[in-house]
């Protein structure tokens, strides 16, 4: 579905990717891991196009995605909870989803809209109550829910979410990660960064780990969590 | 309510101190006595401001004894119970009665006025005009854009050029004059689209002087200092614009329209995406925002209504010069936006009014004036940093019968606020 073949990114003249390739299937959840600074979010805001790769070709339905601006390939179907959930402080709960719905409002009727928000409602109750609450009174947990309740409303068909438990307690992480999986279970393949790695193995179907700037080991989720390299460098053991 | 009456305990100290250390800057310069004077004068004032927010909890008992009314003057329509009319509703209709009844009021008012006053309120809807453009850029989409009356002078000087060397008439100049400054702006949107907040403003800045330069020293096009004599005044078949009063209806319709046009433009998706840039320029372009496209549109926008209020300037007073078109016209715009409160279209109208008409009420004091003018602004900024009238679209999406998350909502405000 999503083809990455040698992508380079820097900020300046600091590269920060460094010749990444990776591929993801449809209806797949694949964990990108890596700790601080590796690349993973310019690996995310890379495909998003939000930052230009200086090399290296995105391809996402075997169309080529590298020059084009950020709001066509949400269009297209790829959309993003950013790091630090980045939702809009001072609107509504009700006017951030709508503006996840921003780059469809063209294309659907008010009541598909309404049949949309249901489905999130489905997703995320607790949204529900909050509708008319503005973002920034939410608390950490339902921002990140808000974050993707936001970026699922874009309907993606690749869904790419940058690190959903940061900054959360245990319980909500185990919250957010089942919700995940409900999704992908509809049909939206999940491209999941991480640090932490043991919950985003245990949900995923591959994984990537990616150490300052390049891929040092891809494998399945479950192949990856045995191995002991791993396990020493981002588990805590040995 | 809550809020407000905490209010005053809190800001007890603040409320006496702050006047009085400013009354203890000034006396060097003023004397003793005025200084006194000064500090009593801005603590009256804070008296009318205290009483602004107070208002607004007033405001919230009337709707709620409006509220417990209703089912009896729904009877005396003839209608059974409360079903048939919604809270929101009877709300909306209020609003549209009160604003019918402003605006009738401001069609009737000149009548009873002499001359200098309406010279006075023309001069207010000229500017509520800019504020309402500038309004676009700095309220909506938060681009601080301090070059905004380089395209009040750019519609100014077109109408002037067009009239004495062409003899284009004013009412083709009106939309002339509009493009030419949205196209300028869209242009000064892309030079400027990877700038932000500081650095954006220190290039419009630039950009208000080197139009200012070319207006100067541009002899042979503009006329330089001396500017552009002999501006033919706007007509209507055989009817000429020619009394203060007939200006007076003129920006009052431009007012109006460039009001309804914005308030229309804040509530739609352009609106939105705006204010959703403004809030977090990356998540909005992760949503799908064209962030290029937005910015440009919100400067050219913005430029339009500009070179409008240029081009009526420019028919009204009949001549015009680089003087009209400084750097300080532009921050007084923008303080008129901030004053009245950012992103609030009836707060930048009614800062633009104030800020106009407070000088002309200040006369009196002739050479404090300017100092009283300051003491205000000081004590405004102070006291009700969001605004006269603050933006009223959380309150709007807020259901007004919900108390709890009303409170919780000033409450949050109130931090914000303070911290």
């Amino acid at each position: 579905m999503l083809k990455l073949n040698n992508i380079y990114a820097s900020y300046g003249n600091i590269d920060v990717l460094k010749g990444i390739s990776m591929e993801i299937a449809r209806n797949e959840i694949v964990a990108i891991i890596g700790a601080n600074g590796a690349g993973k979010s310019t690996m995310l805001n890379t495909i998003s196009g939000i930052l230009r790769a200086k090399q290296g070709s995105i391809e996402f339905l075997g169309k080529n995605i590298d020059n084009l601006p950020p709001h066509t390939i949400v269009e297209m179907g790829i959309s993003q909870a950013p790091e630090g959930r980045r939702i809009f402080p001072q609107l509504t709960v009700m006017e951030n989803l709508e503006m996840g719905a921003y780059s469809r409002n063209f294309k659907f009727q008010i009541s598909n809209f309404k049949s949309e928000l249901e489905k999130i409602f489905q997703y995320f109750p607790i949204l529900k109550e909050r509708l008319k609450q503005t973002g920034g009174t939410l608390s950490g947990g339902e921002q990140q829910m808000l974050a993707i309740a936001r970026a699922l409303m874009a309907r993606p068909k690749l869904l790419l979410l940058d690190e959903p438990s940061l900054g959360l307690a245990p319980m909500m992480v185990e919250k957010i990660f089942e919700i995940i999986e409900k999704i992908n279970k509809e049909g939206v393949t999940v491209m999941l960064v991480e640090q932490n790695a043991n919950a985003a193995l245990m949900l995923a179907n591959k994984g990537y780990v990616l150490e300052t700037g390049m891929f040092v080991m891809h494998d399945d989720a479950g192949a990856l969590l045995k191995s002991p390299q791993l396990r020493a460098a981002y588990l805590g053991e040995g | 309510m809550a809020v407000a009456a905490i209010m005053p305990q809190k800001n007890l100290l603040k409320y006496i101190f702050i006047p009085f250390w400013f009354g203890f800057l000034v006396f060097p310069f003023t004397g003793i006595k005025s200084a006194i004077f000064l500090s009593l004068a801005i603590i009256s004032g804070e008296a009318v401001f205290y009483g602004i927010t107070r208002l607004e909890a007033t405001a919230r008992v009337k709707k709620i004894l409006k509220l417990i009314f209703r089912p009896h003057i729904l009877q005396l329509f003839g209608k059974k119970g409360g079903g048939g009319l919604s809270a929101g509703s009877l709300k909306g209709r209020n609003i549209i009665l009160a604003s019918i009844g402003f605006a009738a009021l401001l069609v009737i008012l000149p009548v009873f006025l002499n001359n200098y006053y309406i010279d006075v309120l023309t001069l207010a809807g000229l500017y509520a005009v800019l504020a309402l453009g500038l309004n676009i850029s700095v309220g909506l989409a938060g681009l601080l854009d301090l070059g905004y009356i380089a395209f009040y002078a750019i519609g100014a000087y077109t109408y002037a050029l067009l009239s004495t060397k062409l003899g284009v008439s004013f009412w083709l100049a009106l939309p002339i004059g509009g493009f030419f400054a949205a196209g300028i702006g869209f242009m000064l949107g892309i030079i400027t689209l990877r700038l932000r907040g500081d650095y954006l403003a220190i290039v419009t800045l630039g950009f208000i002087q080197i139009v200012h330069l070319v207006l100067n020293n541009w002899d042979g096009l503009t006329g330089g200092p001396n500017g552009i004599l002999g501006i033919a005044r706007p007509s209507l078949a055989s009817f000429k614009f020619s009394q203060p009063i007939h200006f007076y209806y003129l920006i009052l319709g431009i007012a109006l329209l460039t009001a309804i046009v914005i308030n229309r433009l804040n509530n739609s998706r352009i609106g939105r995406a705006w204010i959703a840039m403004r809030e977090d320029e990356i998540a909005a372009e992760a949503m799908g925002i064209d962030t290029t496209k937005m910015k440009c549109l919100a400067f050219s926008i913005g430029a339009f209504w500009a070179g409008i209020a240029g081009v009526f300037f420019a028919g009204k007073f009949a001549f015009v010069s680089p003087e009209s078109f400084t750097f300080f016209e532009s921050v007084f715009v923008l303080a008129m936006v901030v004053l009245g409160g950012m992103g609030s279209i009836p707060g930048v109208i009614a800062g633009a009014t104030i800020l106009i008409i407070l000088p002309e009420i200040l006369r009196g004091f002739a050479s404090y004036r300017m100092l009283i003018f300051g003491a205000v602004l000081v004590a405004m900024m102070v006291f009700r940093p969001q605004g006269l009238i603050g933006s009223q679209r959380r309150k709007i999406e807020l259901h007004p019968e919900d108390e709890k998350i009303y409170v919780q909502e000033m409450e949050s405000l109130y931090e914000v606020e303070h911290r």
